[in-house]
């Protein structure tokens, strides 16, 4: 498919525009700063912009489509990552301001241009944990799609807002729009300097719900989404089968969430950032367990 | 109490800080307008900079207050300056404005202690007002439980709105009350009434409801002065509907097939408003029948 792809020069972007021309997508990259990758047109541009958007969105995916005559063509399919990636990065209103109104601008730019499928980046960190001021604890656990969200941060809203958004433009226009709440992303290189510590200090992961997702099955989660079609409006969480930490969930409930009812029975090292929804509706198979890089203490 | 009112130069805005005022609460109007009324300073300003909002509160409410000493906490925020409906500008300048302009305003009230803070909301976010073709709503009458759908641009940075104003409640602790208000209309507009007596039909995307700018300024002020209420959400709008034709004859009419959740009575309007009458003790004072005939 022609993907144009908003902040793949990202953390998460590069590894999933890798997965994704690997598997034999043409993507185009919007961004504020190139990737630099081979085989992936970088077009420089800021989502904040709806000019820019409604331009991209009708545009050739690199000099060779040139070559056939046929005109800049409309994207079979966007995949909106560009994003203030977190809090504290920006003044609280500018954080909103770039991710709300980017997604708004993005989201309308694809479907008056005709873009059929949408998928946008949204965030575990709407589930209210993550960036809550003092020790916040989930009204249930796992955490699944059909929470009542409600974020206090001016990222986690952020994101709660472009699924108001994309639930709108999806309902007005009838494509298929999905929206991912992402775990946090590892990268390859990552796992060898976060996960040792864990083994003795799990806590440092509370605010995630101990999960996380390895970026290149996060690239797999993509072009499933890609791939699937007819859906509507879906909200997907992101995550790998497992928690990112050893202990099991009998000791991590015990420990962190004694008083968080379950909605039901959790296996032992399940991730409670429940991926069971990608895997049931879009047959996702993780690749890459944290397991395969770093030793578990307690095998 | 000292409250600054985002939006007072608009139709709604106006008629709120007029009631607002004669109340005896102190109004400052911050507007990209002027409002000009006696007693209400004029602070010219932009919702969607941040840095003017933050400003502005912490600002002398009037050149009268410079002689009193420091500038004074205001106690409440009221936020109504908004794109008023879709196709005035572009959708994504209407969206900006709105969703972007409440969010700078929240932040504002939340650094500056604001206890209370009132957001203008719209029935619209029902989804039906600007929905292309024609909607069903899921039930009626529209209480604050019924399921949002908006498909246009206006209804959807309204939802946006209420998420920022349910998120800033959580941080801060303060009241935060968001009106879903139905159309809102000036004594003048009651002339063209009868109009719609004969032909019903172009009220429906606004569900055959209202509210007087008189009553919506009685609304806010019940909101100011209620206490300890946290995150709210009330329908605003008139008892009855904008017509002198049955309720149980309208939805027959129109809404045939759409579950009702209670039975409706008499003229009893499609925008449920207990909520708003038993939480802060409103009733109606001014309604269409005190201006034209239901026979003319």
């Amino acid at each position: 498919m022609r993907v144009l792809f908003t902040g793949g020069s990202g953390k998460a972007g590069r590894h999933v525009v890798a997965y994704l021309a690997a598997k034999g997508h043409r993507v185009l990259n919007v961004d504020r700063v190139p990737l630099g990758l081979a085989g992936v047109h970088d077009l420089i541009g800021d989502i904040t912009d709806a000019g820019q958007m409604y331009s991209a969105m009708h545009s050739h995916a690199g000099f060779d489509e040139m070559e056939t005559g046929l005109g800049a063509q409309t994207f079979d399919a966007v995949v909106h990552f560009a994003a203030i990636p977190r809090l504290l990065l920006a003044p609280d209103t500018e954080t909103y301001r770039v991710n709300v109104m980017g997604t708004y601008n993005v989201i309308e730019a694809a479907v008056k241009m005709g873009v059929k499928k949408i998928i946008i980046a949204s965030s575990e960190t709407t589930y209210g944990v993550c960036f809550s001021d003092g020790v916040v604890d989930p009204k249930v656990l796992p955490l699944e799609e059909d929470y009542d969200i409600d974020p206090m941060d001016s990222y986690g809203l952020s994101k709660q807002v472009n699924e108001i958004t994309a639930r709108s433009f999806q309902r007005r226009s009838g494509v298929d729009i999905y929206a991912l709440r992402i775990g946090n992303v590892i990268e390859p290189h990552e796992y060898e300097t976060v996960f040792p510590p864990l083994a003795t200090n799990p806590g440092l992961r509370r605010r995630i719900a101990f999960s996380y997702i390895d970026a290149r099955d996060l690239g797999q989660i993509v072009d499933l989404c890609l791939g699937k079609n007819g859906l509507g409006f879906q909200v997907f969480n992101a995550a790998n089968d497992t928690n990112s930490v050893p202990q099991p969930n009998t000791e991590l409930l015990a420990e962190f969430f004694p008083n968080v009812p379950l909605s039901r029975p959790l296996g032992r090292h399940e991730s409670l950032l429940s991926n069971r929804k990608i895997r049931e509706v879009l047959g996702f198979r993780e690749d890459h367990n944290w397991r395969r890089y770093v030793a578990d203490p307690t095998r | 109490m000292r409250v600054f009112f985002t939006g007072g130069s608009g139709n709604a805005g106006r008629m709120v800080i007029a009631v607002l005022a004669a109340m005896g609460h102190r109004v400052v109007n911050f507007d990209l307008r002027p409002l000009g009324m006696a007693g209400v300073p004029d602070l010219i300003g932009d919702v969607t900079d941040a840095g003017q909002v933050a400003a502005a509160l912490g600002a002398h409410a009037g050149v009268e207050e410079l002689s009193a000493g420091p500038p004074q906490d205001f106690d409440a925020i009221v936020h109504f300056a908004a794109m008023p409906r879709p196709l005035l500008v572009p959708d994504v300048e209407m969206f900006r404005v709105n969703a972007f302009g409440t969010e700078v305003v929240l932040r504002a009230a939340e650094r500056a202690r604001v206890g209370k803070v009132i957001v203008a909301s719209s029935e619209s976010i029902y989804g039906m007002c600007y929905a292309d073709g024609t909607m069903q709503p899921e039930q009626l009458p529209l209480d604050e439980t019924t399921a949002l759908t908006p498909t246009d641009s206006y209804g959807l940075s309204k939802e946006v709105n209420e998420a920022s104003a349910r998120a800033m409640q959580r941080r801060s602790g303060a009241d935060v009350l968001c009106l879903r208000m139905a159309l809102v209309l000036a004594p003048a507009d009651y002339a063209r009434f009868p109009e719609d007596f004969a032909n019903p039909g172009p009220r429906r995307r606004g569900s055959f409801a209202y509210i007087d700018g008189r009553d919506l300024g009685h609304v806010v002020h019940l909101a100011l002065v209620a206490q300890g209420v946290g995150f709210q959400i009330l329908n605003v709008a008139h008892a009855e509907s904008c017509l002198p034709i049955p309720t149980q004859d309208l939805t027959r009419r129109f809404f045939d097939g759409v579950p009702q959740t209670r039975a409706l009575v008499a003229h009893e309007s499609l925008v449920c408003t207990q909520k708003l009458r038993r939480m802060l003790g409103y009733s109606d004072r001014h309604g269409w029948r005190d201006h034209v005939s239901p026979t003319a």
